[in-house]
């Protein structure tokens, strides 16, 4: 875990100075999405190679994944009604401070559909 | 991409099932770490390279408190809802959803202070939680929002869902996907033994 915030400040020092040529301006882009795939077939390598976590995949496997499935749409669901309510909530404040500045912000945030809500 | 993505896991399984010797899965950590490495200096460069990341942490300020919060709620209470229809006990569910895919301290921890079979599920369900992840988060950007995005990787977003997230949405999203992994992430050694602890066994 120590690595990972190493390596993005790392990261973020080379990118936030400049430090990549503009001729190499894509490879980060690049690096990340051969990573990312290997990363994955090597995650999946790793979950294949477990016995333990295969012989095991049968029995309680079912109660599992309905288990990390639930608490996915429990925190999709959240986060989508919070940031909601946060958007109207600023609709509102908007208007009663007249800060055009909020108004015209939060207006470009939020649907039609939205305000015939409140 | 998300095909992309699926396909990739699903190879990995394979290769890892049937193909390589044993003495190839047990350097598989290695191979992970460095992958890691390098794909998260990636996206500090392209986050760098988009501008002043911390007056960008400045002016996100709210939304750093209120995501990592919802989306731990959000985690626990959809286990716990999912944990009454198949007759788990309060504290089993919510411990298990409060492992927000950090499978391996989740199962460890469970099995340590608990028991071995709640152990093995809190792992395998917070295995699941990474590779559903893997797999929804591409979606759910397209389909609902960013913020949403986040959700799904829970604790895995200050890592192994990170480029996944960069890739799928934006830089603001991306630094707040960070520090929500990481908050979650900071918690789960607290909230776990907390909420197996709720109910005295036997």
């Amino acid at each position: 875990m120590e690595k990972v915030i190493i390596f993005l400040a790392v990261g973020l020092f080379i990118g936030y100075r400049g430090l990549i040529p503009e001729k190499f301006r894509s490879l980060p882009g690049k690096i990340t999405t051969v990573g990312l795939i290997s990363l994955l077939v090597f995650m999946g390598a790793m979950l294949g190679g477990d016995a333990t976590l295969m012989a095991n995949i049968g029995t309680l496997g079912l109660q599992a994944f309905l288990l990390a499935l639930a608490a996915i749409v429990g925190s999709v669901l959240l986060v989508f009604g919070v940031n909601r309510v946060g958007k109207m909530v600023a609709i509102t404040r908007g208007n009663a401070s007249k800060t055009s500045k909020t108004v015209s912000k939060a207006m470009n945030n939020t649907t039609c559909k939205g305000e015939g809500e409140v | 991409m998300t095909l992309l993505i699926v396909s990739s896991v699903l190879v990995g399984v394979f290769l890892g099932r049937f193909v390589l010797p044993s003495e190839v899965i047990s350097w598989l950590d290695s191979f992970v770490s460095v992958a890691l490495g390098i794909l998260v200096l990636g996206v500090g460069i392209e986050l760098g390279q988009s501008g002043d990341v911390l007056g960008k942490i400045r002016t996100l300020g709210w939304k750093l408190v209120w995501v990592p919060l919802v989306i731990g709620i959000g985690s626990i209470g959809g286990a716990v809802v999912m944990g009454r229809f198949l007759g788990l006990p309060f504290n089993e569910s919510s411990a298990v959803g409060a492992g927000f895919g950090w499978y391996s301290l989740s199962g460890v921890l469970l099995t340590q202070i608990y028991r071995v079979d709640t152990g093995a599920l809190a792992f395998l369900a917070n295995v699941f939680r990474e590779v559903l992840a893997i797999i929804t988060i591409p979606i759910v950007a397209k389909f609902l929002g960013n913020l949403e995005a986040i959700a799904p990787g829970g604790a895995t977003t200050m890592d192994v869902t990170l480029p996944l997230i960069s890739k799928t949405t934006d830089e603001e999203t991306t630094i707040i996907a960070f520090v929500t992994g990481a908050v979650l992430s900071a918690v789960v050694p607290i909230l776990v033994p907390f909420f197996i602890g709720l109910v005295k066994i036997g």
